[in-house]
């Protein structure tokens, strides 16, 4: 029965409260009777001490309720990993329009160097490309663009 | 040629907008879950909880009558010890979420509108490819309406999405936390009710004199006695501090999970007027919280 009453973290907590009201009882009391003369000085220190332990006791019910807190986040906390891992990809899959983009007007600029046979142009764009390459993310396609674009100018266009 | 690459290279621009994923209405849960995610003094507290035995030891009688009660704070200490790690994660996961959750609903966070602007610009830029300004930027703007509409939409299905699929476990998880910050409150109490105790014990002790302590007449103890009570105040006044902010970070937690509850239940009228007023206020009432503890 008493293991029934202490299985969560709810009736350990309200189980500790009871140690703290023993403990205070015990605290006031022995205050009290030494103030009003009804225990010497001796018997006030005497009771001290099993004050300090019934708030021991307390406390360490009290952390015991936080091992079934813990336990009982263990499933609701892997499912959150994995949805803040979902969210992160689907900020990252944005990230990767985003740079497709840039490598799409990075395309632009160098088709436009090609078409006006500007060699100047055509090596600044291709260097911006391969720059682009260099991040992490779309490595492949802008690389592919850079490369095609050194091997072979006109292709591009 | 330029007719048909102008079209080509239009309907690319047109083509990668239209495949992106705006910026929809959802001011109030994104600032709702970018304050959340500070979850107020939480860490914190949990440290001064984890420290707590140690504090206490140091502070208990060496004689043999404490001895139970030593042996019940060794207990504490090996339990909390044992414990940081997991507690901590809990707070992080925690927060994660309600981060990952802000950056999902950020203004811009779906919007391609400056992207748009760079291929324009590029084409704008490039009067060879024999596309005209106007064209553009009129094909630009079409774009960006587009892709504002498409992505907008995608923002609000996929932020209800995360909270249909996980506000539950969210839930689970602050209901979990606000269990702990109860055990928090509870030894942090226990350790100023210890103290205040073991204080009034050394000063009655001390205040009751015995044959043979010589010099030490009431002016003596009574001096010893003030010094003892001041040295004694700072750590009172630090306990009061940890009370007050583990009480704040209950109250904070009590907030966000209500908050998160609403949220949960609107989550197919997240831009409902009433959820949003009521958003706001759980912002305004956690910052007036991170405010008292930034007091303290």
């Amino acid at each position: 029965m008493a293991k029934q009453i202490l299985e969560t973290a709810e009736s350990v907590q309200a189980a500790a409260d009871q140690f703290v009201a023993c403990a205070d009882d015990v605290g006031k009391r022995a205050k009290a009777g030494f103030d009003a003369g009804d225990i010497s000085i001796e018997e006030f220190i005497a009771q001290v001490p099993e004050e300090l332990r019934l708030r021991g006791q307390a406390m360490v019910l009290y952390s015991k309720a936080i091992d079934y807190v813990l336990t009982d986040a263990q499933l609701p906390q892997a499912e959150l990993d994995q949805a803040i891992a979902e969210a992160r990809a689907k900020i990252a899959t944005i990230k990767q329009v985003r740079k497709a983009i840039e490598i799409f007007a990075g395309v632009v600029v160098l088709a436009a160097a090609i078409v006006a046979r500007d060699a100047n142009g055509t090596v600044k764009a291709t260097k911006a490309l391969a720059k682009l390459a260099k991040s992490d993310e779309h490595k492949p396609a802008a690389k592919a663009a850079a490369k095609k674009a050194k091997k072979d100018p006109k292709t591009v266009a | 040629m330029h007719r048909a690459k102008r079209f080509a290279l239009l309907f690319a621009l047109f083509a990668i907008v239209s495949t992106g994923m705006g910026c929809a209405n959802l001011g109030a849960v994104r600032s709702f879950a970018a304050t959340s995610s500070q979850l107020t003094g939480y860490r914190e507290v949990t440290e001064r909880y984890v420290g707590s035995a140690d504090r206490q030891l140091a502070n208990l009688p060496a004689g043999k009558l404490y001895d139970p009660a030593r042996k019940e704070l060794q207990a504490l200490k090996q339990s909390s010890e044992q414990q940081k790690d997991s507690l901590l994660k809990l707070h992080d996961t925690a927060t994660g979420y309600m981060s990952a959750l802000a950056e999902l609903a950020g203004e811009d966070a779906y919007s391609l509108n400056a992207d748009i602007d760079k291929v324009s610009g590029a084409i704008t830029a490039a009067p060879e490819l024999g596309i005209g300004a106007e064209d553009v930027a009129a094909y630009g703007k079409i774009a960006k309406l587009v892709s504002s509409w498409a992505l907008a939409a995608k923002q609000a299905r996929d932020v209800k999405a995360m909270l249909k699929t996980y506000g539950d476990d969210m839930d689970r998880l602050l209901g979990a936390m606000q269990r702990a910050a109860r055990s928090y409150e509870g030894v942090l109490q226990q350790e100023k009710a210890s103290a205040d105790s073991i204080q009034m014990l050394r000063l009655t002790v001390w205040k009751q004199p015995k044959s043979g302590d010589g010099l030490l007449d009431e002016a003596r103890r009574d001096a010893i006695v003030a010094m003892s009570n001041n040295s004694y105040a700072g750590i009172a006044e630090q306990q009061a501090k940890a009370l007050q902010a583990a009480a704040a970070a209950s109250q904070g937690l009590a907030q966000v999970r209500s908050g998160h509850a609403a949220m949960l239940k609107d989550a197919d009228r997240l831009k409902s007027k009433q959820l949003q007023a009521l958003l706001k206020q759980a912002v305004a009432d956690m910052k007036t919280v991170r405010a008292q503890l930034d007091a303290l």
